[in-house]
């Protein structure tokens, strides 16, 4: 089918000239789809949820990074996931170069630490709280605000399971409890035909012509790294909050290790995402493992909001 | 609970048969009641009767945990939906059609096509590499070719009859269309038990 930035556009535009007709506005006051404009109110909340966020990661032992807003979409491009380029805002500079608004904090904070910081000791610990830009679909805006972690330099399912143990406690002090946590690892589609893997990716089980398992660690026995995994989040206490999902398989496999998905009760979509991505910082020249994930501030700043 | 959307109509009738056989009734019938929702004698199903073209955006938003959808619909809506089952039930096909009286060799450049389902039309038009110029109408496609305003018509049609009645004759079909069992990520994850047993025992019917 076709991409959303072609089916919603020639919308936008449309509902842009309903409503200048339909209250006589001859000037342009309204704000393109899928931008966020706070109001005094929801600024005030968006401020403390944010401070509330950044606090919790400095405890933890994280420190801020900042990324540009705009980059240079060659640089950039080196590692970005081929969907977050077809999502993602471009546009020329006065001397045309092609530009990008960050799609996502992960891929330029990777390039940050590979061109600036791969003398410095690791691990490196670095959170952000700032939006992401990508073209507006109806499931989400154009701009998304995300908060969230890489940690930069360790390896081991342990790092893993206290990724996920970092996600799990954040949410939950925002007040999040009745969570659903999905696990899977690329190695799950090893040996699925082009035919069943396009299913999965797509989330049509009628073509698949089956319910993927998902449930404890048996059903992933087959994979000694969420075996290792579930191990060290037993120790942690946590393995009856996460599923293993064997129908967990992405269309670009940016991650190298356990992934994961956080769902909370009431939340129409993916609160959190994250996982192990050891081979994306050496796409720009520095090889060095990581693991982190992010936050949905959107979704979660519009829940709370509700309560 | 788990909220159930249901397209109104045909697909409604046989969802509530098939719940029925399943042991789920629902306290009203909601073909004939003029209530849009309704909840089984046991607290634990609501059912909601929506529009067709409603029933993925309950679903993808979250406000239904599960729907029952027709296939041509979530085709053309493209919808943030996952699909457990094929329910066999309120099949039809997605044709192209002219006038009987217009002698086509096949589809040709520059044709004019009048249709409900504009990303379907798009998409098969694209495969077949006929640049096509497609009109969006809401109803009574039929009329299209008839009236001059269009060469031919992409619509879904069961039994033929009221193409017939209306002087066409189909010329291709696009695709085959069932009911399909649908329920979004969230809901997937968090009810995963009382999906999976529902799909199963509607699929174990057959």
């Amino acid at each position: 089918m076709q991409t959303n930035g072609f089916l919603i556009l020639p919308r936008a535009v449309e509902v842009y000239q309903a409503q200048s007709s339909m209250y006589n506005v001859s000037m342009n006051l309204f704000t393109p789809f899928g931008v966020s404009e706070f109001l005094p109110d929801a600024a005030l909340r968006h401020n403390k949820l944010t401070q509330q966020i950044a606090k919790y990661f400095e405890i933890a032992g994280f420190s801020p990074i900042r990324t540009p807003v705009v980059e240079y979409f060659d640089a950039l491009a080196v590692g970005l996931d081929p969907h977050l380029v077809s999502q993602s805002i471009r546009f020329f500079d006065t001397s045309g170069h092609m530009m990008i608004l960050r799609p996502d904090h992960t891929t330029p904070i990777a390039r940050m630490v590979a061109s600036r910081l791969s003398k410095t000791p690791i691990p490196l610990q670095f959170y952000y709280v700032a939006p992401v830009f990508r073209n507006t679909t109806t499931d989400s805006p154009m701009e998304l605000f995300q908060a969230g972690v890489e940690w930069i330099g360790v390896t081991g399912p342990q790092s893993d399971a206290q990724l996920i143990q970092q996600c799990v406690r954040l949410l939950s002090q925002l007040g999040f409890t009745d969570l659903g946590v999905d696990i899977g690892h690329p190695a799950l589609a090893d040996g699925l035909s082009t035919a069943d893997r396009d299913a999965l990716v797509h989330h049509d089980y009628v073509r698949l012509g089956r319910l993927p398992e998902r449930g404890t660690i048996e059903v992933a026995r087959h994979i000694p790294e969420l075996v290792a995994l579930d191990t060290e989040l037993r120790a942690l206490n946590l393995h009856e909050t996460v599923r293993y999902n064997t129908g967990l398989i992405r269309e670009f496999e940016y991650y190298t290790g356990p992934h994961f998905e956080v769902y909370a009760n009431g939340i129409r979509q993916m609160v959190a995402c994250g996982g192990r991505y050891d081979r994306l910082i050496s796409k720009f020249g520095y090889d060095c493992p990581a693991v982190g994930f992010a936050l949905n501030l959107s979704l979660i700043q519009e829940a709370l909001a509700q309560c | 609970m788990l909220t159930i959307a249901v397209a109104k109509g045909y697909l409604m009738a046989e969802a509530v048969a098939r719940f029925s056989e399943i042991g789920i009734q629902f306290e009203d019938d909601l073909t004939v009641s003029r209530k849009l929702f309704t909840i089984d004698t046991t607290g634990h199903y609501r059912i909601l009767q929506v529009r067709p073209w409603d029933v993925p955006v309950y679903v993808a938003r979250g406000a239904a945990d599960v729907g029952i959808s027709g296939f041509d619909v979530l085709e053309e809506k493209n919808d943030a939906v996952i699909r457990l089952l094929d329910l066999g039930f309120g099949g039809c096909r997605l044709i192209m059609a002219g006038e009987k009286t217009r002698t086509f060799t096949g589809p040709f450049h520059d044709i004019r096509v009048a249709t409900k389902y504009p990303n379907a039309t798009s998409a098969y038009f694209q495969k077949i590499g006929i640049k096509a110029h497609i009109i969006k109408l809401y109803g009574a496609i039929e009329l299209a070719p008839i009236t001059g305003l269009a060469d031919v018509i992409v619509d879904l049609t069961a039994t033929g009859k009221t193409l017939e009645e209306n002087h066409l004759t189909i010329m291709d079909t696009i695709f085959h269309s069932t009911a399909q069992l649908i329920t979004n990520a969230s809901s997937f994850c968090l009810k995963d038990t009382q999906i999976r047993t529902l799909t199963h025992q509607i699929s174990s019917l057959r």
